[in-house]
């Protein structure tokens, strides 16, 4: 979803789907920690999007960065056509346990809740949006 | 990247423990085996994992220096437990030794078992969550839009 | 003067007009711009301008409040619904405002003199 785009729909709606895409990402990056939990050797990876995310959109709500050709400059955590790229990374860890692996179960379960929830609201958020759009278009009938 | 992907990495991992599970049950019925079909006690079996890539990589605009990619969990195969059985003084016992009296019983701890048997439900459980969180991110995405 | 959603949806400058021009309605207008002698009609269009700003803010905190959940900057996610909803229901009051205010001008319309 390109976020530099103007289109009929308003910013927040494009941060809003962004952030939908980012985080079913993280979902899957969750699952794969956890599906290996037992998996010796295997590394916990981390996914962090939200950093990536706010520094496109800027700090008053406003767009940040416009551009009318790709071409023209790229912004750190946006790749050239405005997809955002966010910071897929080995957690670092303190402990390892015996077989190598340092999946932290009880944290990746907490992150798995948080994530899916932090989902739901977005799309709650968005329902919102298209809901009042909805009700001008109708007019309020 | 998709909703199928998770699942799909959820589910390899709910087979994989489905594997353990029966492994540290033949372990658990078979832990006063003294007699198998090769001869001698019955050897304790354990699973490997592996992680295996799925295959699912990040598109060209993820791609770093190396490059992890998702990975779901492999069962790598069954392997017997090498460790020598246990010597137990039982002379009334008929596979006992007749000068020594010892019995050779299988290398099974019931305690690690229970304990692996624990773990694995804690794992499985685990996933089967991550599995319905995903599920249920999919149901939400469906209704965007709705009312 | 039924305005549809196109470049901006929730077009509050439209309904402003609307509003606007229905204050303007019927009387002549005085050289300080005010409908003459009647101060109630005056009062009303400062009371719409005023609904509509405060219609304008609502809705700008509710696009930070569900920006800055959706990135994480806030994880306050009661305080971003109760911020959504009050912006949906300024927004929706407003459009009932302006179908009433419309409504009013038909029938005022549809008089016969």
């Amino acid at each position: 979803m390109k976020i530099t785009s103007n289109q009929v729909f308003a910013k927040a709606d494009n941060v809003l789907e962004e952030s939908l895409n980012q985080r079913l990402i993280k979902q899957n990056v969750i699952t794969s920690n956890i599906s290996n939990a037992q998996t010796p050797g295997y590394r916990a990876l981390g996914y962090e999007f939200e950093e990536q995310l706010r520094a496109a959109v800027g700090n008053d709500g406003g767009m940040a960065i416009q551009a009318t050709d790709e071409r023209h400059f790229k912004h750190q955590g946006l790749t050239g056509n405005g997809d955002l790229r966010g910071d897929l990374h080995v957690k670092p860890t303190e402990s390892i346990g015996n077989d190598g692996n340092t999946v932290d179960l009880d944290s990746e379960m907490a992150d798995l809740a948080w994530n899916q929830t932090l989902y739901r609201a977005t799309v709650e958020l968005l329902n919102r949006r298209l809901g009042m759009m909805r009700y001008g278009i109708n007019g309020g009938r | 990247m998709s909703f199928l992907d998770g699942l799909k990495i959820s589910s390899s991992a709910l087979a994989a423990e489905r594997v353990r599970m029966n492994v540290i049950s033949s372990n658990l019925a078979n832990a006063n085996t003294t007699r198998t079909e090769e001869g001698g006690p019955y050897k304790r079996k354990d699973v490997v994992f592996t992680a295996r890539d799925t295959g699912v990589t990040f598109d060209n605009l993820m791609r770093q220096a190396f490059d992890p990619n998702l990975k779901e969990v492999k069962v790598d195969g069954i392997v017997e437990d090498q460790k020598a059985p246990k010597m137990v003084y039982n002379p009334g016992h008929p596979d006992a030794d007749k000068e020594t009296g010892m019995v050779a019983m299988p290398n099974i701890s019931v305690m690690e078992e229970m304990v692996n048997m624990i773990t694995s439900n804690r794992a499985f459980e685990a996933n089967t969550t991550a599995l319905n969180a995903t599920k249920q991110m999919a149901s939400t995405a469906i209704n965007i839009g709705r009312g | 003067m039924i305005r549809s959603a196109t470049s901006k949806p929730m077009d509050l400058g439209s309904l402003d007009s609307d509003m606007r021009s229905l204050g303007g309605l019927g009387a002549p207008k005085s050289s300080t711009g005010n409908a003459i002698g009647d101060d109630g009609k005056a009062q009303f269009l400062d009371l719409l301008k005023e609904g509509i700003a405060d219609v304008n803010k609502g809705m700008r905190e509710s696009d930070k409040a569900s920006m800055d959940l959706a990135t994480g900057k806030s994880s306050n996610i009661h305080q971003t619904m109760l911020a959504v909803t009050k912006a949906e229901l300024g927004f929706n009051m407003m459009v009932q405002l302006r179908n009433k205010a419309i409504e009013a001008y038909q029938d005022v319309m549809r008089m016969q003199v």
